[in-house]
């Protein structure tokens, strides 16, 4: 996982995860590299904010209600459409178990 | 797959095999806390274990706290034992150290009953402490096998760190001392919530499986049952702060320091595990009570992952307030780079992994070798922390108090 240039890094977990783990900071509109855990580029995507370094960034565009993947698991839905590039977050994620409520 | 390795350790009569060597004073109940301190004082490998234990206790709650003082005289850290009491206690110090002797380590009670007043049973548990220390021949290390080792892991102050490094490495490790023959005992019953079908996959047996389903959606039912809203609890300001954002978040990234092996067993706080392997103890995730049952339960040592944060800024041990626990000494493992500055608080840095400095298999056999030599001897950053004063620690108690 060495920094090979400037740009942001982002750790997909597992294959199926519509989510990555953040390395670096990543600044607003950003390009960050996507990498897997055998340290392999999987392509880049645009940060849509501000985000704090091993917080999550979406991969994809997530509908709202949809399952946030990571590990290969669901770890709560969508409270709302999630763009690529997004924070994800507890602003825009509810767990499906402990939540207090639904979506 | 077999992997051989020895530690030096301390064999005891009943063939548990201790890997420190400390005189326990255990009070039969919270009453009886001075006495232990008083004649523990100044005895340097006495440990005046003090607790909470009431006479407010109704009888499920009382026998688990049993179980646990009996399970921790038997604690193969613990090379010889004095109960102390009054003599009312709810628990009968005579019966707890009578079925603490079964192990054939030197055991002695005292109470102000027995002894006909306060100071005598002071007076009378100090000479005896010091007889231990002195007039016995000290029991030498040999080496010991693998699969004599119990091994308990935790994680706290979790970020999302914690699910790259730290955990991830300590599940090696305890795949490492399972296929040893070893054990490991985890915990943290309301941590499981939203991982528990990966660990029933892993039960041996159906009931085992079904044992795991029944104690997480347990304690999942008595938080709703509240009808409090966890989020902010679990998980914590600190988990969320650190990019953790939902407890099946917590809970996936938390079970990965299981490792990957078959679970073999699950048991109760107070009681122990029936057999080796990889075994859940169900206890909710506070430390003190989680220090206490894994004690029992006769692990001899914690691997402790911590991701970063404030509670990385905590030198002493996350959960607890202001005193050691001599006898589970604790590996500390940091996580996350940004609090490389608080490293000296811990004895693993796994945070090389995320500045791909190193790989997590390095790391994991980092955490290895640290177990390896914390068997033989080799002190952890807590056990040379100077403590400023004693823990009272806290009995799990599910109610009610009367």
């Amino acid at each position: 996982m060495a920094r090979m240039e400037k740009m942001a890094r982002a750790l997909v977990l597992h294959e199926e995860d519509n989510v990555a783990v953040l390395l670096d900071p990543a600044v607003d509109g950003e390009s960050v590299t996507l990498l897997d855990s055998a340290d392999g580029a999987l392509g880049n995507i645009q940060a849509g904010a501000d985000i704090e370094s091993f917080h999550k960034i979406g991969t994809r565009e997530i509908a709202q209600g949809e399952p946030i993947v990571k590990f290969g698991e669901a770890i709560g839905r969508a409270s709302h459409l999630i763009r690529a590039g997004e924070h994800v977050h507890v602003h825009n994620v509810v767990s499906a178990r402990l939540s207090g409520g639904g979506v | 797959m077999t992997q051989g390795g020895t530690f030096a350790g301390f064999r005891r009569p009943d063939g548990q095999v201790g890997i420190r060597n400390l005189l326990l004073v255990l009070p039969a109940g919270q009453c009886a806390n001075e006495l232990a301190l008083r004649c523990a004082e100044g005895i340097g490998s006495a440990f005046p274990l003090l607790h909470t234990q009431p006479c407010a206790h109704l009888g499920a709650d009382n026998e688990a706290a049993r179980e646990c003082l009996v399970g921790l005289g038997l604690n193969p850290n613990a090379a010889a034992v004095l109960v102390v009491g009054i003599g009312c206690d709810s628990l009968s110090a005579q019966g707890m150290a009578e079925e603490i002797a079964g192990s054939r380590k030197p055991v002695e009670w005292l109470t102000v009953e027995s002894c006909g007043d306060w100071a005598s049973v002071i007076e009378r548990g100090r000479a005896w402490l010091e007889r231990q220390e002195s007039d016995t021949t000290p029991p030498c290390r040999e080496d010991c096998a693998l699969s004599d080792l119990v091994l308990a892991i935790k994680c706290g102050g979790s970020d999302a760190t914690s699910a790259v490094a730290g955990n991830p490495a300590i599940g090696r490790v305890v795949d490492r001392l399972i296929d040893a023959g070893g054990s490991a005992i985890f915990s943290e019953t309301t941590e499981l919530i939203g991982a528990e079908h990966l660990l029933m996959d892993r039960a041996s047996t159906p009931a085992i499986r079904s044992e795991i389903q029944r104690v997480v959606s347990q304690v999942e039912e008595s938080i709703q049952a509240t009808g409090v809203d966890p989020r902010g609890t679990q998980p914590t300001p600190g988990n969320i702060a650190g990019g953790l954002t939902t407890l099946e978040e917590k809970s996936l990234g938390g079970v990965l320091k299981t490792g990957t092996r078959q679970i073999s067993g699950v048991f109760g706080w107070g009681g122990r595990p029936i057999g080796r392997g990889l075994h859940l103890m169900d206890c909710p995730a506070n430390v003190p009570q989680l220090l206490l049952g894994w004690a029992a339960a006769g692990a001899q040592l914690l691997v402790f992952s911590v991701g970063g944060g404030l509670p990385a800024r905590i030198p002493s041990l996350i959960g607890t307030n202001v005193g050691g626990f001599p006898l589970l000494p604790v590996i500390k493992v940091l996580s996350n780079p940004n609090d490389g500055d608080a490293a000296a608080y811990f004895d693993v840095n796994a945070s090389t992994v995320l500045e791909g400095k190193q790989s997590l298999k390095d790391v994991a056999e980092s955490v290895w070798n640290r177990i390896i030599a914390t068997a033989a001897g080799r002190h952890t950053y807590l056990e040379e922390y100077p403590a400023p004063a004693t823990q009272v620690w806290e009995m799990l108690v599910r109610g009610p108090t009367i």
